[in-house]
């Protein structure tokens, strides 16, 4: 039977404003079975990095968990003290960013940085530190590892801050990985690289949350993918299916975009008007103001994410029915 | 043909670094550009690309070498001579985000380079404008009093356009623009830059990694590696044809959104780009390059015309 690293179900976080709660995840379920590379994708704002801060434990105050449970191999993570949660990041669950750079110390050698942390989660020796950081760094191929070892962030690449970022991920064969836009920092041949050196982590066993924009990133080494906007899960379909049948016209509209650049349409295909504001979410649907298609009953009933085919789920009342455009 | 608007000639840039090092951001880049072409330019991180965008704009002054705007060395006038040339080069940046004073509301903005440029007669004249110049890059009218924070990236990214065309350029540098931006919004970006580039005569100079994008604009491309150019011909040419091995790489790299094509074993490219602080002796590219020999090493390539396009590898013909 598939086990699952990570269930998210119904997760809710809410942020209190000046003008109002607004809430960038709402009931967002998703599900990474061991061993896989699960993504979201979504555009800027749609809660994909919020997401995956409150599965971290990361969400700042004045933001809160309103609802929802995290379990990490059936453990309840959300009703966890802090201090335990701060035990689990970096041992059962690490996390990658876009910038490197941000979260590396810029005044600490590189090397140091890593044995640090195995030393903080394995309280072993500062040698064992030193050779463990040396042998992941090699795992991630980090070329002349113990001349990198003594280097301080800013004298390395992109490239290479970013393997150091998943050395220091990987050292301590995390359970869960989530990876946020992690490759979107870099240039596209060391993409593929890191790319590789993520469905190897999870060929060694280790599940992969990955967040991306990129539907090319999202294409190559995801197993299922969830889609998402202002907030909600509107699609999600194992990879294969869900580039060959989107069915919610915000995926469609999004993959249309891509395909059209890439073939070079004489005007590119877009998705007219902008994100909504949390703060004046409309009643129903969220896509409803930039919905080619929407019926009246849009408005007022927040469409439910149904199954339209065995691991398919769309969240439109028009999904499919004939005539969804 | 169209007149040469702007042209670098052996243009280098070196940085002073750490442990009395030099970056070589831009080694001896010598092109062209044309009245109203676009001009792409790729590589990766590092090469040297908003370097030589912004050399090329004056906004950094060269280690040696020169630019020319319409025949005339840009680099070699005095601060008071070049000011009027001033507001012909112009440049977009890429982080909507940072590229705009919160404080400042969006007719200030967009204001700002008419003011300077004494453009306009009057405070009535100038608001005339930045409404013209608001329905120009496909902003509503009622963003006149807000301030920037209140806009999304991609609204952000057209108060950049407008402020950058404001004072009617003939040049822009658009380093970025679309990279922090996504896919849908990205593509009314383009199609606002496509639409201006026509209508304005623009010439633009447009740096991106994303190879696509660079396409979907761009007359002509080149392709820059550790702050040379390793390859530069028309669009249609360098995609369908590349020639200089890191050009084949790169078109290689790029992420395909066809899960079907996964399988495909792409070939990797070996290693990180080399420090442009310490970059190989001879082609530069020699230290990822599979058809590397011993005259890569011991010998830089010139770029040369090989069939309808120029590129720099000792090794590559026809
Ligand atoms: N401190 C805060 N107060 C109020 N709203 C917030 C706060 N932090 C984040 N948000 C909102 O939460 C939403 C989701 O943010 P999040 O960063 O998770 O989105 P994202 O999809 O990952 O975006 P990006 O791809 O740009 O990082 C956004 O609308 C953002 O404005
Ligand atoms: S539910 Fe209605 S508004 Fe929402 S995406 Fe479907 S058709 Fe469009
Ligand atoms: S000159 Fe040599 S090293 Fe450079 S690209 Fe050509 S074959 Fe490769
Ligand atoms: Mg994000």
């Amino acid at each position: 039977m598939e086990h699952n690293t990570l269930e998210v179900r119904g997760l809710t976080v809410c942020f209190q404003t000046a003008k109002g709660a607004v809430r960038p995840v709402d009931d967002v379920s998703l599900k990474i079975p061991q061993g896989s590379i699960v993504g979201v994708v979504g555009e800027s704002g749609c809660g994909k990095s919020m997401t995956a801060r409150a599965v971290m434990g990361l969400v700042r105050s004045p933001g809160k968990i309103t609802g929802g449970s995290v379990t990490l191999d059936g453990r309840e993570l959300t009703s966890l003290p802090e201090k335990e949660r701060r035990k689990l990041r970096g041992a059962e669950i690490s996390m990658i960013f876009q910038e490197p750079m941000s979260s590396l110390n810029p005044v600490m050698k590189v090397g140091r940085q890593v044995a640090e942390a195995v030393r903080l989660h394995t309280g072993c020796s500062r040698a064992e530190a030193r050779a463990k950081t040396l042998a992941i760094f090699r795992e991630v191929e980090i070329p002349e590892p113990e001349a990198r070892y003594d280097c301080y962030p800013h004298e390395l690449s992109g490239g290479l801050r970013q393997r150091v970022l998943i050395a220091m991920a990987a050292v301590c064969r995390p359970k869960l990985l989530i990876a946020d836009e992690p490759t979107t920092a870099l240039d596209v041949t060391v993409e593929a690289q890191i790319l590789k050196l993520l469905e190897r982590l999870r060929d060694a066993g280790v599940s992969v949350l990955l967040i991306s924009h990129d539907l090319g990133v999202i294409a190559r080494v995801c197993d299922y993918v969830y889609v998402m906007y202002a907030g909600r899960i509107v699609e999600q379909a194992g990879t294969g299916v869900i580039f060959d049948r989107p069915q919610h016209p915000y995926t469609r509209g999004l993959f249309r975009s891509v395909a059209s650049l890439r073939e070079g349409a004489e005007t590119l295909e877009t998705i007219p008007g902008v994100v909504p504001n949390l703060l004046r979410l409309p009643a129903g649907c969220s896509f409803l103001m930039r919905c080619p298609s929407c019926p009246a009953r849009c408005e007022n009933e927040i469409p439910p994410l149904a199954e339209t085919e065995p691991g398919h789920a769309v969240r439109c009342f028009l999904a499919g029915k004939e005539g969804a455009t | 043909m169209s007149e040469i608007l702007l042209e670098a000639r052996s243009l280098t840039k070196q940085f002073p670094a750490a442990g009395k090092k030099t970056v070589h951001a831009v080694s001896g880049v010598s092109l062209q550009i044309r009245e109203g072409e676009t001009l792409g330019l790729v590589g990766e991180s590092g090469c040297g690309k908003s370097t030589l965008g912004r050399l090329m704009i004056r906004t950094l002054s060269p280690t040696s070498g020169e630019v020319l705007y319409r025949g005339q060395s840009i680099t070699a006038m005095k601060d008071r001579e070049f000011m009027p040339l001033r507001r012909e080069l112009q440049l977009v940046f890429q982080d909507p985000y940072a590229s705009l004073d919160p404080r400042m509301t969006v007719r200030d903005l967009i204001a700002e380079p008419l003011e300077t440029w004494h453009i306009c007669e009057s405070r009535n004249a100038v608001t005339a404008r930045v409404l013209e110049l608001l329905r120009a890059v496909g902003l509503p009218e009622e963003f006149l009093r807000r301030y920037p924070q209140q806009f999304s990236g991609g609204q952000r990214q057209r108060i950049g356009i407008a402020r950058a065309i404001a004072a009617d350029p003939s040049f822009i540098v658009c380093d970025e623009p679309v990279s922090a931006l996504d896919v849908s919004v990205q593509n009314q970006i383009l199609n606002l830059l496509k639409e201006l580039k026509a209508s304005r005569r623009l010439t633009f100079l447009f740096i991106s990694h994303d190879l696509s994008v660079v396409r979907y604009l761009s007359d002509r491309v080149c392709v820059m590696f550790l702050g040379r150019i390793c390859e530069i011909g028309t669009t249609e040419e360098v995609y369908r044809n590349p020639r200089h091995p890191y050009t084949r790489f790169l078109l290689d790299a790029v992420p395909v959104p066809d899960p079907a094509l996964r399988g495909k074993e792409i070939r990797l490219l070996k290693g990180d780009p080399p420090s442009p602080a310490d970059p190989p002796s001879g082609c530069r590219f020699r230290t990822r390059c599979p058809f590397a020999t011993q005259r890569c090493a011991a010998e830089e390539p010139e770029l040369r015309e090989i069939g309808a396009v120029r590129a720099a590898c000792h090794h590559v013909e026809e």
